[in-house]
């Protein structure tokens, strides 16, 4: 069964949030921005009528001031933003318990589990959610529906203010693929410039391109990128008080002298296996591989790692590991004098 | 500088070994086990520099990965 994720993303939302103190602005174009007496203040958000005249997030307040010189600005409150958003998400939580926030005005809801007893319409349960919110906090949002998470991401950005897309396994190629690339999620701008070189402007043409040439090209990133364009990302929603688990566990030192003797560099490669051992057995994982970086006196990396034959925790068998890779490229320095 | 570092990660439940019918290390890696373990222990209750393995002392500590 294909899962049901929402993604909820407040529109405008520092400066929606102020104008519920300046209910008087509201149709003015308004922007919350730093210390205006500044060159430097940049603007941070603005509304829907400030967006008319072509004001973009991040512009300094001069550029924007040119743009729209009736511009009204106001100072940020982070506070209330805060609680604005600690609102919101309680709003969520009645709707499942997988609520994973993005940022302050963003959140991933998987309302799977929980859909039978919301009717069972992932839709109008977006739209139950966008009401409420309405309602409750004089607050609008735009919610993308969809069967996974980068999908319903650019559902939530495809209609705004204040609507429900819905992008499903039935319509999502119609939907997506016509779509400019940089729309992707960690598409961003040199990502976009990479993928033009090779007349990759829409999602449709990421998708149509050859994974492992991706590969080649951008690293994993590009399998990534190549996956959400096919419509096949599964990572959960992760619940916002569960932290992802850790990829590596590291552990390096700089040591008093330059390890010279064969010993020395095993007993220290001990040392650090001890240490990351340790981490991993606090935190109930297995190594399957192990890696090893030398930093050389005159700063040069050198980076070797293997995979072990069984997942392992303990440092014995960690050293050994790490031990083996360092005989491929450490060699005892000359004595001196040679 | 040294580090090492610990990759592919995967949880305890899910580890997996590859059975050697040759292999005689499995006590080996039992008393190992038992060894480390013990080490935990004592590390819990009297601090993390209560017990080591005979090593060199760093200079300096980094974590730079986790």
């Amino acid at each position: 069964m294909a899962r049901v994720i929402l993604h909820c993303d407040m529109n405008s939302f520092f400066a929606s949030v102020e104008l519920l103190s300046h209910p008087e602005l509201r149709d003015a174009p308004v922007a919350v921005c730093g210390d205006p007496s500044s060159r430097h203040g940049i603007i941070l958000a603005k509304n829907e009528a400030a967006k008319k005249f072509g004001i973009v997030t991040a512009e300094t307040i001069w550029q924007a001031q040119k743009k729209c010189p009736g511009l009204v600005l106001l100072p940020p409150h982070h506070h209330l933003y805060r609680e604005y958003s600690h609102r919101i998400n309680a709003i969520y939580d009645q709707y499942t318990d997988l609520v994973e926030p993005f940022s302050v005005d963003e959140s991933w809801l998987d309302i799977t589990g929980s859909l039978h007893l919301l009717g069972g319409e992932g839709k109008a349960v977006a739209d139950e959610i966008r009401a409420r919110v309405k309602r409750e906090l004089g607050l609008t949002l735009s919610v993308g529906v969809s069967f996974n998470k980068v999908f319903a991401k650019l559902g939530s950005d495809y209609k705004k203010p204040d609507a429900t897309t819905v992008i499903s396994p039935e319509n999502w190629k119609d939907l997506v693929w016509p779509l400019p690339v940089g729309d992707l999620l960690f598409v961003g701008k040199a990502a976009r410039a990479t993928l033009a070189q090779f007349g990759v402007k829409t999602i449709g043409e990421l998708a149509a391109m050859d994974a492992g040439q991706l590969e080649a090209l951008m690293g994993k990133m590009g399998r990534q990128l190549h996956e959400y364009a096919n419509g096949l990302e599964r990572e959960p929603v992760r619940p916002r008080n569960e932290t992802e688990p850790p990829k590596s566990v590291g552990s390096g030192s700089t040591f008093q002298k330059d390890l010279i003797r064969k010993g020395e560099v095993s007993a220290a490669l001990s040392l650090l296996a001890d240490d990351v051992a340790t981490r991993l057995r606090q935190c109930g994982m297995y190594a399957g591989g192990v890696a090893v970086t030398l930093r050389t006196p005159d700063f040069q990396d050198r980076s070797r790692q293997k995979r072990l034959a069984s997942p392992t925790h303990l440092m014995r068998e960690l050293a050994d590991g790490a031990m083996e890779l360092l005989d491929t490229f450490w060699k005892p320095p000359p004595p001196s004098g040679c | 500088m040294l580090t090492v570092t610990a990759i592919a990660l995967t949880d305890s439940a899910e580890a997996y070994e590859q059975v050697d019918l040759l292999d005689d290390s499995g006590p080996k890696r039992e008393k190992q086990e038992k060894l480390e373990s013990a080490m935990d222990r004592i590390r819990g209750k009297y601090g993390m520099g209560a017990v080591r393995f005979g090593a060199l002392s760093p200079e300096k500590k980094e974590d730079p990965l986790s």
